[in-house]
């Protein structure tokens, strides 16, 4: 049984190595590629560019459209972050901490809509956005983003304000803060890490979102990079422009990758977070 | 529970800062996620083209032909069955060997946390065109290895109808794992150290350990995963969708629930703008998931886990 143990474990450490090394190497090469020539790269795709072809980059820029997809979605995504962020927090605050009647229905309402897949209620969304002339643009599509990321920001923000005493308000009170002064002076500062966490992940899955910005966005001057790089994909098929498309996969996911860097033990931790808690 | 909350809720001032925190959220949540999931089930009664005003009531007419609609069961069901339990049975099965190696002393732990969850982090499309071009049979990376391995024999195309679903499912299979790797670590991190150094001392190998003492204590964090997984599983769309550049139609290897009900209201190239259809599509998905997720909680909660 030891051997058996013994070995398992050894393999299973190599292939944890290979399994990241090839990660590591498959995002490398799609970089290494995207400065190479179409040439160089189906006549080897292993080899080094000769001249480090930056001109892919400022083609798929200007000439492919991917500076005006990169423009929606730094818009689209910041916008609905900070609305997302503004309606949720004060929610979750209040049926986390304020003890009213109804508290645990209104909770159990806001965080049961994680189970609903968003495309049970997508044609009808989609309906009523068209009724009100929101289809095809970018505010529409905020507004759609915003309301179906409460479910999750509720949750994760419940759980964390839960997790602060109440000694705090009782102390504010006795000071003289009104409910709303004690909100915005104490229990918001000390909230930050939900708020921040609620941010990353926000922007992470609305960044690469891609089925309702494809649905709620029409002409492709409108399209987030998602999209636009689908696009891309799409008009590469007559182009053959492959490197001209890697250089488009760098460019989306580089403001992922700084996040990531800089921010990916916070990311894990926030979305373990919901999910280990018990 | 109790001490975390002001007692006394609806003192006056708390009352208007209730309603005025909570109003926001609820209507947006109310009017544009609860009304149209409530509204699917009303349109899937119709037959209806979305875009003119008239609507055929024609009551479980959608189900009865989604019954016996063979592109729905035998393709798009049957891929998403397959995404699930192949997917998942590969994707638990790694992950489960990449947690409990992590969950152990090794160096470099944080590194290889962050290398693995990192896929699940970029840009499905991106990933989407990347594991196209690995998988393409011309000038792809996988034959080109082939071919340098000297394994030449074993050259495919792997983009062939009936190969392309496994060429999907291993790029999900590779996207997906490091996340539910890292959920199963920190939920194995939890075990108390005191527990894993007892038996070391008694001569437990690292294995026996794992599997005899970490594992069974973890089994609630296993099925909040296995759920999770379940959910994207079903709801999987963008990989599937933007593989291959999807001209048209996607092929049906690349067919699943959600492209499937995708196309059936949005359409590609032909657009077929059958909404009550689709709606019924979405309601078997919900079904799915909900099914899903009341089978994974009798399996796997335990109500009393003491450590």
């Amino acid at each position: 049984m030891k051997i058996v143990g013994k070995i398992t474990s050894w393999l299973g450490k190599i292939f944890l190595y290979f399994w990241c090394i090839f990660s590591l190497f498959s995002l490398i090469w799609v970089a290494i590629s995207a400065l190479k020539t179409n040439r160089e790269l189906f006549g080897n795709p292993w080899g080094m560019a000769e001249k480090l072809q930056f001109s892919n980059f400022a083609k798929v820029w200007s000439s492919y459209n991917l500076s005006q997809n990169f423009y929606n979605s730094v818009v689209v995504v910041a916008f609905s972050v900070i609305f997302i962020l503004i309606i949720c927090t004060p929610a979750s605050y209040v049926l986390s901490r304020v003890n009213f009647r109804g508290r645990g229905f209104l909770s159990f309402l806001f965080t049961a809509g994680m189970g609903i897949p968003y495309q049970l209620l997508l044609i009808p969304l989609y309906f009523i956005m068209f009724r009100v002339g929101l289809t095809n643009t970018l505010g529409g599509l905020v507004i759609v983003y915003v309301a179906l990321s409460i479910p999750f920001t509720i949750f994760l923000m419940l759980g964390f304000f839960r997790t602060l005493p109440s000694v705090l308000e009782e102390a504010a009170l006795i000071d003289g803060c009104t409910p709303i002064q004690t909100f915005f002076r104490i229990m918001l500062p000390l909230g930050r890490p939900a708020v921040i966490t609620a941010s990353i992940f926000n922007f992470l899955s609305l960044w690469n979102e891609f089925l309702l910005a494809l649905v709620f966005t029409n002409d492709d001057w409108k399209f987030t990079l998602s999209v636009g790089l689908n696009a891309l994909q799409t008009s590469m098929q007559y182009t053959g422009d492959w490197v001209a498309l890697f250089a488009g996969i760098v460019v989306v996911i580089i403001p992922t990758l700084i996040v990531y860097l800089l921010l990916s033990r916070r990311i894990i931790e926030g979305l373990t977070l919901g999910a280990v808690k018990e | 529970m109790k001490s975390s909350t002001i007692s006394g809720g609806l003192k006056k001032g708390y009352l208007s800062m209730v309603i005025l925190f909570l109003a926001p959220a609820f209507i947006i949540y109310v009017i544009l996620f609860l009304f149209p999931s409530a509204q699917s089930f009303y349109i899937s009664l119709f037959d209806w083209s979305g875009f003119t005003e008239s609507m055929n009531f024609i009551g479980l007419g959608n189900f009865r032909e989604l019954f016996r609609d063979e592109s729905f069961w035998n393709v798009a069901f049957s891929n998403s069955m397959r995404i699930i339990f192949a997917g998942g049975i590969i994707t638990f099965a790694i992950a489960f060997i990449f947690s409990g190696i992590l969950s152990t002393r090794v160096k470099g732990k944080r590194f290889f946390r962050g290398l693995l969850f990192f896929p699940a982090v970029i840009n499905p499309v991106a990933v989407a065109i990347l594991w196209s071009f690995i998988f393409n049979n011309q000038w792809g990376l996988l034959n080109s290895i082939l071919d340098g391995i000297g394994l030449s024999a074993l050259k495919q195309v792997w983009t062939e109808p009936g190969k392309m679903f496994w060429a999907l499912l291993v790029s999900l299979i590779w996207m997906n794992t490091g996340y539910y790797c890292v959920i199963l670590l920190a939920g194995l991190d939890q075990v108390p150290e005191t527990h894993i150094e007892a038996a070391y001392l008694e001569g437990a190998s690292q294995f026996t350990i794992f599997m005899k003492i970490k594992l069974p204590l973890i089994r609630n964090i296993v099925g909040t995963a296995v759920t999770l997984w379940c959910i994207n599983a079903v709801k999987e769309f963008v990989l599937f969708f933007s593989w291959s550049g999807g001209i048209s139609v996607p092929p049906n290897d690349a067919t699943n629930l959600a492209v499937k009900m995708f196309i059936t209201a949005f359409g590609r190239r032909t657009t077929i703008f059958r909404m009550g259809y689709a709606t019924t599509m979405g309601i078997v998905m919900f079904a799915v998931i909900a099914i899903t997720i009341f089978i994974v909680d009798r399996i796997f909660r335990t109500k009393d886990l003491e450590y």
